[in-house]
């Protein structure tokens, strides 16, 4: 642990007299592998390590089971940047892809963990085989999701029935009511109309010369004068009174068969019910909008190449600092926000907060003291430590083995 | 094969009815305790996260919009489109409505729209390979993504809406914001590229500037409009054409024999090589007239295309040109290819047979000689003149020794071609003057821009030009070979088309400038500029009459004028010699060209009402840098002092997926308190 931190007292009027660091040199050999790429992978004989996507030389993770591999098992964090599905417009907690830094794609690659793929399919015209099968997907899903909603409403139809019973009882006991109540020459037809149509009622209690198939082209007539194309909400009142009378003919065919008995059946009219059943709209119907390719498994990966050595002294830095942190166990991200070059963890970032601030230098000596007063300043007031590493020049060996060393800094106040 | 990766149908319709909310996030631990209490809570957070990851991304049908993927303008033309993006988001083409690919593939991470490209719907993993060209368009779309999830709204920036204070005192920004948007050009045969990197500052909303410039006719030029020419001629080849609806109207007409025939030479110029072209080096600056700055370093001219200038030179249209000319970034070796003219149309007798491979030998080797060649030189010198009357002295005498070697001169002009044209252009009035008065004065005599169709007239169908040469017989014998020829073009009669033009043009009184006019060759930005420029000239001729012209002879000159030397002040203004630095933090702010930043977003916070129709001005602008880089002070102020108006310019900045924003804000200190 860096145990050893330098205390920097506010009080002190020079730089020189308020920082004061301690040193300690953590030489730990281990390979830091700048130099090591294969220059092209055969992607078959990869079949077990994570494929990293490339995309416009960025690494991002478009799979969610991948991305919680790298979370749980190998300590890559990365950063998400897209928008989450159940709530897009926040940008508190974002979705998928997981961009990955360069240092984490490299370490990655360097452990045996994963590899980075570009898809070159992707920019180039669709292949018709991948046409084909995406039609069918799509049409799959849709039927999918017409047998879905009829399965779904015929559940609801089931737990129903009994309250759809009970309403049809009622109904046929108010008719029965009525009609003893009424006239004896007044039939249960036009009971129907009276639900139907208020004005027809008073013509037919008035006339009583109607009889039931008079009234059924009645309405019939008035169904076709009033619906237009134009008037949904037209079309679907009519439609609907359309399945009452429907429903009040069968209960009356029902009665006039059977007399003045009532003998509805729970599973008769759960088939009643279930016959209704329309399929699902279209404009009804949900579409997936993918984040990744659902036909990648279709498209052939071919290697991304990473350098084989890194360019800059910063980046055979960041990355030596990077590897050998993630080796002691750390969480590593992206330290931009407080200054740094990574934030450090020491559990995982879902429930712990960063420890330490590591700024990666090519020569610590080099440092300017008020840039140090400052970014300690700034790790104070987050709770964290500063630190800066750099790479132990004398320690870099002819294999490129080298050492990382630290120095960590704390704002020290007076009790 | 492995299944494709799409989500049944009834977890399709679960998660169409599944709650709009985020499980609360709970504070973090500062410390590693290391109990079992720690882990099931670590537990439980990466499994509700992990499953808010998984959910598909679903809409309603009917609420879902459509677009289709146009590789070629790079834009996403929406088919059906439901939602209120299109308030803030896209662009009216003529082939509908369309967006731009950041705001498309944001749309499509909302879930607000499915897009098509070869009959299946893109992924935004697809969506991002295919319509972000490079990684840095990647960082602007997550800069642009970021900002919009937070409520603003960004578009792409707008040129058109920063305003100079001298456009801001004649109200241009009013008529450019009352003008409201053009439709683009996403016609596959002219394409726009509105996100091409040399354009990007040059956007396609500018149509209606470009329509006031035209509207003022020559007077005024639009320099993003000669951007844009400059730039067309290179992106032919792409299909990608920026002419203004003018052009394409021209282009639609009908053409004559004439006007097809001319424009299939005016192609010919920049692509043909040979013999016929010939290579023709600008000269130096100092040579040049003030104010020139030339475009290259040298220029190939297909001496057919000339030649078939020099006969409908004056009548040419402006729109068919290979190049327009305005202001002082003339291209000059066409200038002087229109300067030529004249002097071809005097020689035409000797050279009209046979024009593009004798006309060099027939003018300079044969035929011209002595007296002959000066006098055919005249007219191109009196228009030479006429364009750009601040010619300097010593320029004029450059060339004058080369030029009266006599036969000796002529060799040199016949073998080295490439460079005839500039000598001869660097002749000056003092030869003219002095050697061909009389000459002039017999064939040219009141002769001026307005009266140029009269005067086309004059030289070319009167028969008194024959009488005025020496080459009559000659003339006489070549214009009937000349009829004799079964060409398709009869270059005898005058076209028609050419007629009509004239008198639109003298009716329009366009090119037909007052000779109290001054031509200038610079841009002139008010009219202020132009009386200084005025008095500067008048000066100049007043110091240059009688004995005062003694001055101007010889190499050396006066450096001070009248004009400059109104004051002590003045004159030390103009030497630089008293000037001082008034903007300290600006001059240390200088930034080299290469590293200034280029504004990519106009931001519109959301607070801040936006009209589509009739934008205000942003809440910010932003800067995305490329590969993490951060803005310098220099840069953002840099970038910031190049507009008028006080909006903040900020610093986008991409950092392993994480965005993160840097303003520079000036700060005014409060008065120090007395007590």
């Amino acid at each position: 642990m860096l145990n050893e931190e330098a205390k920097v007292t506010p009080e002190a009027t020079t730089a020189d007299r308020a920082i004061s660091f301690a040193s300690q040199t953590f030489k730990m050999a281990h390979k830091s592998q700048v130099e090591t790429v294969e220059d092209s992978v055969d992607i078959q004989d990869n079949e077990s390590k994570i494929l990293i996507p490339y995309t416009h030389s960025r690494a991002q993770v478009w799979d969610p089971q991948v991305t919680d591999i790298l979370w749980k098992q190998h300590r890559i964090t990365g950063q998400l940047v897209g928008a989450l599905p159940r709530l897009p417009h926040q940008s508190a907690l974002l979705g998928l892809p997981l961009s990955l830094m360069s240092e984490e794609v490299k370490l990655l690659q360097d452990e045996g963990i994963g590899v980075p793929v570009t898809y070159m399919e992707m920019k180039e015209d669709v292949k018709e085989e991948i046409r084909v099968e995406f039609q069918r997907c799509v049409k799959r899903c849709q039927e999918e999701q017409v047998n879905e909603a009829k399965n779904h409403r015929k559940r609801e139809i089931e737990l129903m029935a009994d309250k759809i019973l009970d309403g049809k009882r009622k109904k046929f006991e108010e008719r029965k009511r009525k009609k003893e109540e009424g006239a004896g020459d007044i039939q249960g037809g036009k009971i129907i109309s009276v639900e139907i149509k208020d004005k027809k009622e008073q013509e037919s209690v008035s006339s009583g010369k109607h009889n039931q198939s008079e009234e059924i082209k009645e309405i019939e007539n008035i169904s076709s004068e009033k619906i237009t194309p134009r008037d949904n909400w037209c079309q679907e009142t009519v439609e609907s009174q359309e399945e009452e009378y429907k429903e009040m003919k069968d209960c009356t065919n029902c009665q006039e068969e059977e007399g003045e008995t009532c003998n509805l059946d729970r599973e008769k009219i759960i088939e009643e019910e279930v016959a209704k059943i329309k399929d699902l709209q279209e404009n009804m119907q949900v579409v997936e909008i993918f984040t990744q390719n659902p036909l990648i498994s279709w498209l052939k990966p071919k290697s991304h190449p990473l350098p084989t050595q890194l360019k800059y002294t910063m980046e055979r830095t960041r990355y030596a600092v990077f590897r050998d942190l993630w080796h002691r166990g750390y969480h590593m991200t992206q330290g931009l926000k407080f200054g740094g070059d990574f934030l450090a963890y020491s559990g995982d970032p879902h429930l712990y907060h960063a420890c330490f601030i590591i700024r990666c230098v090519e020569d610590p000596d080099r440092v300017s003291m008020r840039d140090l007063v400052a970014a300690v300043r700034t790790a104070a007031a987050t709770k964290k430590t500063f630190v800066l590493a750099a790479i132990d020049r004398n320690s870099v060996s002819e294999d490129n083995n080298c050492m990382v060393k630290y120095r960590s800094y704390q704002w020290a106040y007076d009790d | 094969m492995a299944s494709p990766l799409f989500t049944s149908g009834k977890d399709l319709l679960c998660a169409r009815g599944r709650g709009q909310s985020v499980p609360p996030s709970g504070e973090k631990l500062q410390e590693v305790g290391g109990s079992c209490l720690e882990a099931k809570q670590l537990e439980t957070r990466l499994r509700e996260h992990q499953e808010l990851l998984q959910e598909p991304k679903v809409a309603r049908r009917d609420q879902v919009s459509k677009g289709k993927w146009l590789l070629e303008s790079r834009m996403v033309n929406l088919v059906c489109h439901t939602g209120k993006f299109w308030h803030y988001m896209g662009a009216e083409t003529d082939i509908g409505r369309c967006l731009y690919p950041e705001e498309a593939l944001y749309l499509i991470d909302t879930g607000e729209l499915e897009v098509e490209y070869n009959g299946i719907v893109l992924s935004m993993q697809q969506a991002e390979e295919l319509l972000l060209e490079d990684s840095h368009h990647l960082e602007r779309y997550l800069v642009y993504a970021h900002l919009s999830r937070t409520g603003c709204k960004l578009l792409y920036h707008q040129p058109h809406l920063v305003f100079t204070k001298y456009e801001k005192e004649i109200r241009l920004d009013q008529h450019q914001s009352n003008t409201g948007r053009k439709k683009l050009k996403l016609d596959k045969k002219k394409i726009v590229n509105p996100t091409d990197s040399c354009t990007s500052q040059i956007k396609v909303e500018d149509n209606s500037l470009k329509e006031f410039y035209e509207s003022l006719g020559d007077a005024a030029k639009n320099p993003l409009l000669e951007e844009r020419e400059d730039s067309d001629i290179h992106c032919d080849k792409k299909n990608i054409s920026g002419d203004p609806p003018n052009f394409q109207q021209k282009k639609k007409e009908q053409l004559s024999d004439y006007e097809l025939q001319w424009k299939k030479l005016l192609d010919m110029i920049p692509n043909m090589y040979g013999q016929n072209v010939i290579n023709v080096d600008v000269e130096s600056p100092d040579l040049l007239p003030k104010g020139c700055k030339p475009i290259k370093q040298s220029y190939q001219i297909s001496q057919l295309g000339l030649w078939y200038y020099s006969i409908y030179e004056e009548g040419r249209p402006e729109s068919d040109a290979p190049r327009k000319q305005r202001g002082p970034e003339c291209d000059w070796g066409q200038r002087w290819g229109q300067g030529n003219n004249r002097f071809q149309s005097r020689t035409r007798g000797s050279s009209w047979p046979d024009p593009p491979d004798s006309w060099r030998d027939d003018r300079f080797g044969n035929s011209v000689s002595g007296d002959r060649w000066k006098d055919t030189s005249s007219g191109g010198h009196d228009r030479w003149g006429n364009c750009d009357g601040d010619i300097g002295g010593r320029r004029w005498g450059h060339d004058g020794n080369r030029w009266e070697d006599g036969g000796g001169s002529n060799d040199r002009w016949k073998n080295d071609g490439g460079d005839w044209g500039n000598h001869w252009k660097s002749r000056g009035e003092n030869h003219r003057e002095a050697d061909h008065g009389d000459w002039r004065s017999q064939h040219f005599q009141g002769r001026d821009r307005k009266r140029k169709n009269d005067y086309w007239q004059h030289d070319w169908r009167e028969p008194d030009y024959e009488q005025s040469t020496n080459h009559g017989g000659e003339y006489h014998n070549q214009q009937q070979n000349r009829r004799d020829r079964t060409d398709i073009v009869d270059y005898d009669v005058r076209p028609a088309w050419k007629r009509k033009r004239c008198v639109k043009r003298r009716q329009q009184g366009r090119d037909c400038y007052p000779s109290s006019l001054l031509w200038v060759g610079n841009e002139i930005r008010s009219w202020k500029e132009y009386k200084n420029h005025a008095k500067e000239v008048t000066c100049t001729k007043m110091l240059k009459e009688k004995m005062r012209n003694t001055l101007w002879k010889g190499t050396t000159t006066p450096l001070l004028k009248p004009i400059i030397a109104s004051s002590a002040e003045a004159v030390l203004e103009t030497c630089s010699l008293g000037s001082q630095v008034k903007d300290w933090a600006e001059y240390k702010a200088k930034v080299p060209q290469e590293s200034r930043l280029q504004v990519h977003y106009d931001v519109y916070l959301p607070t801040v009402p936006y009209k589509k129709t009739k934008p205000s001005l942003p809440s910010k602008r932003v800067v995305v840098m490329r590969d993490g880089m951060m803005p310098s002070p220099g840069q953002l102020l840099e970038l910031t002092t190049r507009f008028h108006d006080d909006v903040p310019v900020v610093g986008g900045l991409v950092a392993g997926g994480e965005v993160r924003l840097y303003t520079l804000s000036t700060l005014s200190l409060p008065p120090p308190c007395t007590l």
